[in-house]
C-alpha cells in the first residue's frame, strides 16, 4: 500500500537461514529421532537379503533364499506361532479383566479404593527381572506340586498377569474423559443399567479398550525377560531369537521380524484409514 | 417396560431432604407443581435446584421425603422407571449415534411401534428434520439443544425437567430460544421444570417460579408477584433490582408502618411489610423511583441524594444516586418530558416514590426462616 | 476479550459444569474388580511372597538346587557386599539412558503435539512401529551398527574421537541400547500431556517472555511435566533391571544386576538364595527410589 515509498525490510540470507532453522528445528529434530528410531529396522531388513554363513552379521551378498523360506530354518516358525497364541490368549484375558477392573476404579466407590490402586500400579514399578523371578519361584517352588509345569500355560498367565495393569490404565483414561451424564442420559430415557453399558458406555470406551489390546498385544509378543524365566522348554519368537544370537540369528528372523513390523504398520494405517473415511463420508 | 410406572397428575415434593455426608443441599422442601404449568426452580450455584431436579429425575434418591406424580409415590424407583425426561446441561448427546437415534433412543427402549414416526415428529417440532443422519459433534451449540429437547419430548413424559438447557448458548440464540421454549411448552401442554440461575430467563419463560436458596425454597409465585413483593431481602435481590435501606419502626400511621431511617421517615404500606415493629429492610425498585430537582409536593416518601452517575440509555435514563446512609440507589426514568432534566454528577437531588410501591423484609433473612 | 466473550456467554468460554463425582457404591465393585484383583494376587502378590520366602532360604551343601526354609539375611548380606558395583552399574547406566532418552525424546514429542499438524498421526505411528521388530533383532542389529567394522566406530575413529577404539562390547554400548530401547517410553507421555496443554498458553508465554528458551522453560516445561516424570519412570525402571542390552552389546566383564540376577536362577546351580535377595533388593530400591522421585516432583495423576 505505501511500499512504493518504503522498500520492504529483506533480511540477509543467513539471516534467513536462521529464521528458517528456529522455526523448523523442532520438526527436524523430530525427523532425526525418527530415522534414529528407525535405524536398526532397517539394518533388520537389509540383513534378511544376507547371503550368510555361519553368522549374519558382516554383509556377504543379496539373496531372495530367505524370504522365499522362512521357516526353513528349524524352530523359528514354531517359535512364531507360539508368540502369536500366547499373544491372542492373554490380550483376550487381559482386555476383559483390565476393563472390568477400569469400570470399577472410576465409576464406583467402595472401601479399598487406594488399596487396590496400588495392586494396578506397583506391577508397572517393578522391573520385569524381578516379576520373572518371583514367578519362576512360585512355578517351581509352589505351582508344581499342584501339576503346573513351566511351559505355554505359565507364559500365558504371566503374560496376562504384566498386561493388565497397562490395559487397566489405558481403559480408565478414556473412561474418566467421558461425561457420566451421558450415561445418566440413558438411563433418563429408559434404558435399564444392562442396556445402559451396551448401548452407550461400551461403544464409547470401545476406542479405548482396542488401544489397550493393541497394546497388550505388542507387550506380550515383544516380551522376553519374563517369558524367559517361565517359559521352561517352550520357545517363543523373541527367545528363539535371544538364544540363535549366541551363535548367530539366522536371516530369517530377519523376515520375519521384518513382516511383523509391516503387517502391524499397515493394520493400524488401515484402521485410520477406514476411520477417516468413515468421518469423512459422515460429513456428506 | 418392567417397572415403569405410570403416573398422571401434578408433581408433589413432600418434606424432601438430600443430604450429601455433613452436607444438606435440599432442606426440608415442599412443592406443588401443577400439571401442564411452566415452573422454574431459579436460585445461584449450590442452592440445591440441580439437586432437587435430580431426584425428580431419580438420578438422586431423597434422604427424606417423597417424590410423587399424581396419587404414584416414586420415591426409590429409578430413572428409566419414571415418566420423566430431562434436558441435560451441556445437552449429553449420545456422541456416537446420529441425531435421529439419539432421539429414537427413548420410545426403542420402551418398545414403542410408532418409535419412527413419533421420532419423525419430535425433530419437526424442533426443526431438526434435515439434521438427522448427522452426528452430535457435527451440529452447533443451539442445534444440539433442539435435538436434546427432542430427545426428551419424542416420550411424552409427564414431566419435563429442564437443567440450565440455555446457558451454554450466547445472548441472541439464547433469547430465541426463550420463545422457542415457551412456544413448544403451549404446544405440547407438558409440566416443564425449569433450573435456571439467570432471574430474566426465569421470569419471561415461567408461569410460576420458585426461588430458591440454601437448599431452601424462599419464595414461590408469579414472576410479577415476586418482583413486586418480594417476602425475604435474598429474593429483593436476586430477582431484578432493589433499593434498599434498613430502619426501625416506630409508629404507625392508618394503613402504613412508619420507619425511622437516619432520622429521616419513611412510610411503607402495612400489608406489604413482613415485619412491622423492631428493624426492617425497606426496598423499592428502580422504576419506581422519581428523580427531581426540588423537593415534590405530595403525600410520598423522599430523601434527598447526590448523583454520582447519570446513563442515557434511550428509552430511560439511568441514575446513580449517593444516598445520606452511604448506599448508592438506581433510579430508571422514561425520557417522557420534552425539557429534559439534564442532570450532572454532584448536583443534589430529591428522590421520591410512592409507600405503596415499597416494600419491606426482615433485615436478617435467617430470621424469617424459622 | 475474553471477559467480553464471557459476558455474551461464547461457548468457548462458558466453563464447562463439573462432573459429578464417582457416586455409585456397592457390591458391583467389588465382582467387576475381583478377576483382575484375583488374577494380580495370584500372580503378582503371590510369587513375590514365595520370592521374599526364597530370599531367606539356605542351601543344602553338596546339594545343589536344593533349599531348605531359613531365616537366612547371609543371602542379603552377600546381594549387597560381593554384587554392589552391579547395583552401581545398573542404577547409572539406567540413569544415564533415561536423561540421554529425555534429551532425544523431547524435541520430538513437543514436535509432534504442536508443529506436526497432518502429520501427528504418522509421526505417532513411526514411534511405535519399531516396536514390531522384536526388541532383541533390534538391540542385535545395533551390534552390527556399533561394531569395530560398522561405520559408526570407523567414522568416529577416523574423527579420532573415541578412546579406545571400538564401542561395542563397552558400557557406552549398552547406554546406548538402553537409551534406544525405551525412547518410545519417554516420547509418548510427554507427548501426551504436551497435546493436553493449550498451545494459547505457550503463545501467551512467547507473548510475555518473547525469548523461546525462557517461554520453554517457563511454560512449556512445567506444563509437561506429569509426563517427563512418567516418562523416567517408564524408562528407568526397564532400564535398571535390564540384562538384554549388557548381555547382547556388553563387555564381557562388569556385568549389571539383571545378568547376575538371570545367570544365578536360571544359568548357575544353587543360585535361587542369593538371586531372589538381589530381585528383592533391586525392586525395593526402585520403589524408594519413585517414591522419593514421585513426592519430590509428582503429581497424583500418576496412579
Amino acid at each position: 500500500m505505501t511500499s512504493t515509498t518504503t522498500t520492504p525490510y529483506r533480511p540477509s540470507t543467513a539471516k534467513r537461514a536462521q529464521i528458517w532453522l528456529a522455526n523448523h528445528f523442532a520438526m527436524l529434530s523430530a525427523i532425526l529421532v525418527l530415522l534414529y528410531l528407525f535405524l536398526p529396522v532397517a539394518y533388520t531388513f537389509a540383513f534378511s537379503f544376507n547371503d550368510h554363513g555361519k553368522t549374519n552379521i558382516v554383509w556377504q551378498g543379496f539373496t531372495w533364499e530367505h524370504w522365499q523360506d522362512p521357516c526353513g530354518v528349524p524352530g523359528v516358525c514354531g517359535s512364531l506361532v507360539t508368540s502369536l497364541q500366547v499373544g491372542a490368549i492373554s490380550t483376550l484375558v487381559a482386555t476383559v479383566l483390565g476393563t472390568l477392573m477400569a469400570l470399577a476404579m472410576v465409576r464406583y466407590r467402595f472401601r479399598g479404593k487406594q488399596a487396590s490402586n496400588v495392586l494396578i500400579f506397583v506391577p508397572m514399578a517393578t522391573p520385569e527381572i524381578v516379576m520373572g523371578a518371583a514367578l519362576l519361584t512360585i512355578f517351581v517352588q509352589g505351582f508344581s506340586n499342584i501339576g503346573l509345569s513351566l511351559g505355554f500355560t505359565t507364559i500365558v498367565f504371566a503374560h496376562i498377569m504384566f498386561c493388565l495393569s497397562f490395559v487397566v490404565v489405558t481403559v480408565k483414561a478414556r473412561i474418566q474423559s467421558l461425561d457420566p451424564r451421558i450415561e445418566e442420559a440413558a438411563q433418563d430415557l429408559y434404558a435399564s443399567p444392562m442396556q445402559t453399558f451396551w448401548k452407550v458406555t461400551f461403544p464409547l470406551i470401545l476406542p479405548g479398550i482396542a488401544g489397550a489390546a493393541m497394546l497388550a498385544f505388542s507387550l506380550s509378543f515383544d516380551d522376553f525377560i519374563i517369558t524367559n524365566f517361565v517359559s521352561g522348554n517352550e520357545s517363543t519368537f523373541p527367545k528363539f531369537v535371544y538364544v540363535a544370537s549366541r551363535r548367530g540369528i539366522p536371516a530369517e528372523a530377519n523376515v520375519i521380524g521384518f513382516s511383523m513390523f509391516v503387517i502391524a504398520v499397515l493394520l493400524v494405517v488401515g484402521a485410520q484409514g477406514v476411520s477417516s473415511l468413515r468421518a469423512n463420508r459422515l460429513k456428506d | 417396560m418392567a417397572g415403569f410406572r405410570e403416573a398422571r397428575g401434578d408433581l408433589q415434593l413432600d418434606k424432601v431432604t438430600k443430604a450429601f455426608g455433613d452436607f444438606t443441599a435440599v432442606d426440608d422442601i415442599d412443592l406443588h407443581v401443577p400439571r401442564g404449568s411452566f415452573f422454574a426452580l431459579l436460585g445461584p450455584s449450590g442452592c440445591g435446584k440441580t439437586t432437587t431436579l435430580r431426584m425428580i429425575a431419580g438420578l438422586e434418591q431423597p434422604t427424606a421425603g417423597r417424590v410423587m406424580i399424581g396419587d404414584t409415590d416414586l420415591t426409590g424407583s429409578r430413572p428409566y422407571e419414571r415418566p420423566v425426561n430431562t434436558v441435560f446441561q451441556s445437552y449429553a448427546l449420545f456422541p456416537h449415534l446420529s441425531i435421529k437415534d439419539n432421539v429414537a433412543f427413548g420410545p426403542k427402549r420402551r418398545k414403542d411401534k410408532d418409535a419412527a414416526t413419533r421420532t419423525d415428529e419430535a425433530l419437526e417440532l424442533v426443526q431438526m428434520t434435515q439434521f438427522a443422519g448427522r452426528k452430535p459433534s457435527q451440529l452447533s451449540g443451539g442445534q444440539q439443544q433442539r435435538v436434546a429437547l427432542a430427545r426428551a419430548l419424542v416420550n411424552h413424559p409427564e414431566v419435563l425437567l429442564l437443567d440450565e438447557p440455555l446457558g451454554a448458548l450466547d445472548l441472541k440464540l439464547r433469547r430465541e430460544m426463550q420463545v422457542e421454549l415457551k412456544r413448544i411448552q403451549t404446544e405440547v401442554g407438558l409440566t416443564f421444570i425449569h433450573v435456571t440461575h439467570d432471574q430474566e430467563e426465569a421470569m419471561t419463560m415461567a408461569d410460576t417460579v420458585a426461588v430458591m436458596n440454601k437448599g431452601h425454597i424462599e419464595q414461590l409465585g408469579a414472576p410479577a408477584a415476586l418482583y413486586d413483593l418480594p417476602r425475604t431481602r435474598f429474593v429483593a435481590n436476586f430477582l431484578g433490582q432493589a433499593n434498599t435501606g434498613v430502619g426501625t419502626i416506630k409508629d404507625t400511621d392508618g394503613d402504613h408502618l412508619v420507619a425511622d431511617v437516619l432520622g429521616t421517615p419513611v412510610k411503607i404500606l402495612k400489608s406489604r411489610s413482613q415485619v412491622h415493629e423492631g428493624e426492617v429492610l425497606f426496598g423499592v425498585r428502580p422504576e419506581k423511583v422519581t428523580v427531581s430537582r426540588s423537593q415534590p409536593e405530595g403525600a410520598g416518601n423522599d430523601v434527598k441524594g447526590v448523583v454520582r452517575d447519570v446513563s442515557f440509555l434511550g428509552v430511560a435514563t439511568s441514575y446513580l444516586v449517593d444516598m445520606p446512609s452511604g448506599t448508592t440507589w438506581s433510579c430508571y426514568e422514561q425520557n417522557l418530558d420534552v425539557e429534559p432534566l439534564d442532570l450532572r454528577p454532584g448536583d443534589e437531588v430529591w428522590l421520591t416514590w410512592n409507600p405503596g410501591h415499597a416494600f419491606g423484609v426482615p433485615v436478617d433473612d435467617e430470621t424469617a426462616q424459622r | 476479550m475474553s471477559a467480553l466473550a464471557h459476558v455474551a456467554g461464547d461457548p468457548d468460554v462458558t466453563p464447562a459444569p463439573p462432573a459429578p463425582e464417582a457416586t455409585k457404591r456397592g457390591w458391583t465393585a467389588y465382582l467387576l474388580l475381583l478377576p483382575g484383583a484375583l488374577w494380580l494376587g495370584v500372580f503378582f502378590v503371590l510369587p513375590l511372597v514365595q520370592l521374599a520366602a526364597v530370599s531367606l532360604q539356605s542351601r543344602y551343601p553338596g546339594f545343589p538346587g536344593y533349599y531348605y526354609r531359613d531365616v537366612n539375611f547371609q543371602n542379603y548380606a552377600a546381594a549387597l557386599t560381593d554384587y554392589a558395583p552391579h547395583f552401581a552399574r545398573s542404577f547409572l547406566y539406567a540413569g544415564l539412558a533415561t536423561f540421554l532418552a529425555f534429551v532425544v525424546a523431547y524435541p520430538l514429542a513437543y514436535a509432534m503435539a504442536f508443529k506436526a499438524g497432518k502429520w501427528r498421526n504418522l509421526m505417532m505411528i513411526c514411534v511405535i512401529a519399531p516396536f514390531f521388530t522384536s526388541f532383541i533383532l533390534r538391540t542385535f542389529a545395533w551390534s552390527q551398527i556399533l561394531a569395530d567394522e560398522g561405520w559408526v566406530a570407523g567414522t568416529l575413529n577416523f574423527l579420532n574421537v573415541l578412546p579406545g577404539g571400538n564401542i561395542i562390547n563397552t558400557p557406552l554400548a549398552v547406554v546406548a541400547g538402553l537409551t534406544y530401547n525405551f525412547l518410545p517410553f519417554m516420547v509418548l507421555p510427554i507427548y501426551a500431556s504436551l497435546e493436553r496443554a493449550d498451545p494459547r498458553v505457550i503463545e501467551a508465554g512467547g507473548d510475555l517472555y518473547a525469548n523461546g528458551f525462557t517461554t520453554f522453560r517457563t511454560v512449556t516445561l512445567p506444563m509437561s511435566m506429569p509426563g517427563v516424570l512418567a516418562g523416567t519412570l517408564l524408562t528407568f525402571i526397564p532400564a535398571a533391571g535390564d540384562f538384554v542390552n549388557m548381555e547382547l552389546l556388553g563387555p564381557q566383564r562388569g556385568k549389571m544386576v539383571g545378568n547376575v540376577i538371570n545367570d544365578q536362577f536360571l544359568a548357575i546351580p544353587g543360585g535361587y538364595p542369593v538371586a531372589a535377595a538381589l530381585s528383592f533388593t533391586l525392586m525395593a530400591a526402585i520403589l524408594v527410589m519413585v517414591f522419593l522421585y514421585v513426592r519430590r516432583f509428582g503429581t497424583e495423576e500418576l496412579v
